[in-house]
């Protein structure tokens, strides 16, 4: 049923990312199916949207690259969150889980 | 923040440079998501084929997304630019021609401006090699640098007892050292000969306390400086420090100079150091040898000064005291040091110094540019020379455009297309100027190439020698970029406009139709055209200043000096160098002239102290009928020997010249010249009446004699009185002598007359004209750098010219071999192309004339009898335009009269 998904808001993939990394590093096929996972298949993401945003958090320094050995044995691009994308982790976690509240008190008025 | 921003920069400069690397790591892994996806549908029962499909639906487009990671690097932007480069590279090396002529062009003029900037920034603006230059500050004139002055104090500079006053009284700098010019000074060196051969070699010898040094702070490059209290014991250790320059020139840089013995008038003296290259507190003259202050009696024993207040010689520089500014420094030095020059003197000297105060005050300022004679006299030509270069690159750039313009008109089809494929006018005009900025950058590169040589150039065409370091530096370099990015948009912004606003329909359509040419061009020709008339302008601005500084310069070195100029030989007698005692010089210069005299062609000789454009000296007159108490006005003098006028031919007016009786046991008297008699007594008669002098001393006139230009020879009316040479005591005197041939001819048989007097007496020869030849130096480089200019300026715009009219003759072929078809002369066709480059020619003299008379306003000062509106001189520089301007047409126009009507309508 794809009208039951949900496009994702602008700007939030790159907060999902983010989470997913802290758990360890990954590469993009894993991070694509991890938040496919997770969010059991609620919100709509754009396979092909992923890896622009990942080359632009690569290139914030908010996480590294490095190829690898992927669990198939073959070469795979892992990524991985920097000390400075875990704080900017912290921080967006922070942003979102204050905006929602704001959003639900807002909604709860009527 | 900072990190994170670096971490970016870095990110997008690897993504620049390892392009073609990110792009296979990209395409690697979208294969790898690819194919992991697959593998997964697979494994959950999907076939291979369906799996492989099914992926790619999930992933959406690669295509989208690998260019939206490409956005996500950053580098789009730079990355066209690149492209833009690499494309405006291509195409410039398919047009050999077009690209060379274009950076010779730009690199003629960047080169001029920069070689003349070099010059300017090194003269006049570039602070002293020494730390903190910005601390130092000059007591006194920095231009009086060099001069010395016998008689009462001076505001320009000052004596050594003086200077020590000054120094113990002066609280606002930290230390002050004193410096002064040893005049004459003659240095030998054991084993090594002067280089040039017989002549005498100039060393400029520079006195200084022993505290010079350290004030300016700079250690030595090899061996030591002086050290303190030991060197300025002086005679018991005698040094001196020599210059790179010198070390160069005289011990080719051989270590073994340090430690070794040199004598400087004949007192041996230790060289202890060498100074780093580019040393030196005086700009634009060179410095080669620096000794103690103290050595001075020693090294001219008969004129010891450094007790002496009358004899003032020094300028003083020193730095700021902490927390002192240089406001603070400049309000409250000068008032000190008058006090100082105050306590010792009393009477009419005082009034004197007062007055003297009054018109001409102490001068403090900062030092950091050094002392320098040469910076005030070259001001004035260097200013002359920057608007000249300006010129020069603007009517370099305005070629260039119409280079472009021509151009963009031939890549009409290919900018049309570009547009019709969906090109945006604002990327095309990002690509063309590129093209623009790599073509200026590369005649940039060459400018500062040439800079060095040019400005070395203009150092060497000065006459009087002057010593510049022309190392092209950060703010030379700063100024030929800057130039260039000017440049690049002064040419290259109106024709990348012009060849971007197409009307693609339109332009594809008349695509080959040329028989009339299509509408949209002609605005591009009538910019072509103006571009034609800025360049005739500027031209004629410049012939116009050439003309009247050559006309000028025809005056100065033909203008009545009051002398016969042309037939006069001075021979410089340096009696003290050869250790003459008074008595012995007394005899000389009573028996060299008979020597002189009986040679033959020799028409007339006497005596002069000073000397014709030599040197000169000033005495103290009180003008008749004042009081006791009256200062005296300061006049020019000579002391010349018997019958000096007759010999020079000048005019004496009334009275009669010096003869034997003119001699020390005489009556003292003097001759007037004409605008002193003025001065002094109107238009009475003063011949018989007596003048005092500042000392109370009591001249006869005996004489009045025409104003001569003894000096330089834009002198007016310059007060003068003569006194006899032999009633005065003076050290060294000049032989003037009269011939009746060329002057040139006769130099070697008078200096074997001297010489066969005395062959050790240092001897100079010169014909007058050779003399008043480097008073006019600066006159000389004005005029042949800006008559160089004038004739380049022409030479481009007759190429501008010719490149224009050509071009359009040839894309006017079809129209022109119509006309002959249908019967028009081809004389009638070639008089419509000269018409049509006449009437620009007209039109550029119409501009260029009144701009170039308002631009003469610029140059007034250094006109010499010309008027600013010089009729012979403008008559040829309009000649020379109107005949270069037909020259530059004349081949099209051939070309098109020999246009065969079929052949031409064929090509159609």
């Amino acid at each position: 049923m794809p009208d039951s998904k949900l496009d994702l808001p602008q700007g939030t993939l790159d907060l999902l990312i983010l989470k997913a990394l802290s758990l360890g590093s990954m590469h993009g096929w894993a991070i694509a199916q991890r938040l496919q996972q997770v969010s059991r298949d609620t919100l709509q993401i754009p396979q092909g949207s992923l890896y622009p945003a990942l080359h632009r958090l690569e290139r914030k320094g908010w996480i590294r690259a490095s190829w690898g050995e992927s669990e198939n044995n073959r070469k795979a691009k892992y990524y991985e969150l920097t000390r400075a994308g875990r704080a900017r982790l912290a921080t967006e976690t922070d942003d979102w889980a204050r905006l929602t509240a704001a959003v639900s008190l807002v909604l709860k008025l009527n | 923040m900072l990190r994170q921003l670096w971490a970016d920069v870095r990110y997008r400069l690897r993504a620049i440079v390892r392009r073609s690397a990110m792009e296979d790591d990209l395409d690697a892994e979208l294969r790898f998501h690819l194919e992991r996806e697959a593998e997964e549908l697979e494994r959950r029962g999907a076939p291979r084929a369906e799996a492989n499909r099914l992926a790619r639906i999930a992933f959406g487009s690669v295509e989208v997304a690998k260019e939206e990671a490409r956005d996500a690097r950053g580098t789009v932007l730079l990355e066209q630019l690149l492209q833009d480069a690499r494309y405006a590279c291509r195409t410039l090396r398919k047009e050999p021609t077009f690209t060379l002529t274009t950076v010779m062009l730009l690199g003629l003029g960047i080169g001029a401006n920069t070689a003349t900037f070099t010059v300017m920034q090194a003269l006049l603006f570039r602070p002293l090699a020494v730390p903190h230059p910005e601390q130092l500050m000059i007591i006194g004139k920095p231009s009086a640098v060099g001069s010395n002055w016998i008689g009462p104090p001076q505001t320009d500079f000052v004596s050594f007892p003086l200077y020590e006053d000054v120094r113990n009284r002066i609280r606002a700098l930290g230390d002050i050292y004193a410096a002064g010019r040893l005049y004459d000074a003659e240095v030998d060196i054991a084993g090594r000969p002067a280089e040039s051969g017989g002549a005498v070699e100039h060393t400029e010898v520079r006195l200084v306390t022993s505290n010079y040094f350290d004030v300016l702070q700079v250690a030595a490059a090899k061996g030591r400086t002086f050290a303190g209290g030991v060197d300025a014991a002086g005679a018991s250790t005698p040094v001196a420090v020599i210059s790179e320059g010198y070390w160069q020139r005289r011990f080719a840089r051989d270590p073994s100079a340090i430690g070794s013995a040199i004598t400087v008038n004949h007192v041996p003296l230790t060289v202890i150091g060498v100074m780093p290259a580019g040393f030196g507190d005086i700009v634009g003259t060179a410095t080669d040898l620096w000794v103690p202050m103290r050595m001075q009696p020693l090294l001219s024993p008969e004129q010891k000064v450094l007790d002496d207040r009358h004899v003032s010689w020094l300028q003083m520089m020193g730095r700021l005291a902490p927390g002192i500014t240089l406001a603070q420094a400049r309000a409250a030095i000068p008032a000190i040091e008058a006090d100082a020059v105050r306590a010792q003197l009393a009477g009419k000297d005082l009034a004197q110094f007062d007055s003297n105060l009054h018109e001409d005050p102490i001068e403090v300022d900062s030092g950091a540019r050094g002392f320098s004679r040469v910076r005030r006299d070259y001001q004035a030509p260097l200013i002359v020379l920057m608007c000249a270069v300006v010129l020069i690159v603007l009517i370099a750039c305005a070629n260039v455009a119409n280079l472009m313009l021509v151009r963009g008109v031939a890549r009409t089809r290919e900018m049309t297309v570009r547009m019709a494929l969906g090109a945006g006018r604002g990327r095309l005009l990002r690509q063309l100027f590129t093209e623009t900025l790599l073509l200026a950058a590369g005649g940039g590169t060459l400018g500062v190439l040439v800079s060095k040589p040019g400005s070395d150039l203009f150092v060497r065409l000065a006459n009087s020698p002057i010593t510049l370091d022309t190392t092209v530096r950060g703010p030379v370099l700063g100024f030929a970029a800057g130039l260039t990015l000017i440049c690049s948009i002064l040419f290259g912004l109106a024709p990348a406009f012009r060849g971007t606003r197409l009307d693609v329909a339109t332009t594809l359509r008349a695509q080959g139709r040329n028989l009339v040419g299509a509408r949209t061009r002609a605005g591009r020709f009538a910019t072509g055209k103006t571009l034609v008339v800025v360049q005739l302008t500027l031209s004629m601005v410049l012939l116009i200043g050439a003309g009247l500084l050559v006309r000028s310069m025809q005056r100065l070195v033909t203008a009545d000096l009051g002398f016969d100029r042309d037939r006069l030989v001075m021979v410089k007698v340096s009696t003290q160098k050869a250790g003459y005692t008074l008595a012995r010089e007394e005899a000389l210069a009573r028996t060299l002239p008979e020597r002189v005299r009986v040679l033959p062609g020799v028409a007339g000789v006497s005596t002069t102290f000073h000397g014709l454009f030599g040197s000169y000296g000033f005495i103290g007159i009180l003008p008749p009928g004042s009081g006791k108490s009256a200062s005296p006005l300061d006049v020019k003098y000579d002391a010349v020997g018997p019958g000096y006028f007759q010999a020079i031919g000048a005019r004496l007016l009334r009275g009669r010249e010096f003869d034997a009786r003119d001699s020390a046991s005489g009556v003292k008297v003097v001759i007037l010249n004409q605008s002193l008699a003025k001065r002094l007594f109107g238009n009475v008669d003063p011949i018989g009446t007596t003048i005092k002098d500042g000392g109370d001393a009591t001249y006869t006139i005996v004489g009045i004699v025409a104003d001569m230009r003894e000096a330089s020879v834009r002198d007016e009316r310059v007060q003068e009185a003569y006194i006899p040479l032999f009633q005065t005591h003076q050290n060294g005197f000049w032989l003037a002598v009269r011939v009746n041939g060329d002057p040139a001819a006769s130099l070697a048989a008078i200096r074997g007359a001297v010489l066969a007097a005395d062959a050790s007496l240092p001897v100079e020869v010169h014909a007058v004209n050779e003399l008043t030849g480097q008073a006019v130096a600066e006159d000389r480089l004005t005029m042949r750098v800006t008559a160089f200019f004038g004739v380049l300026a022409l030479l481009l715009a007759a190429l501008g010219l010719y490149g224009m009219t050509a071009y359009e003759t040839s894309r006017r072929t079809g129209e022109f071999g119509l006309r002959i078809a249908l019967g028009a002369q081809p004389a009638s066709v070639a008089r419509t192309v000269l018409g049509e480059s006449a009437a620009l020619c007209a039109v550029g003299l119409a501009c260029g004339i009144p701009a170039g008379l308002a631009a003469a306003g610029l140059i007034r000062d250094q006109l010499f009898g010309v008027a600013r509106v010089d009729l012979p001189s403008l008559a040829t520089a309009v000649g020379i335009l109107v005949l270069t301007t037909l020259l530059a047409a004349y081949l099209p126009a051939r070309r098109a009269a020999r246009i065969a009507p079929l052949e031409a309508l064929r090509t159609e």
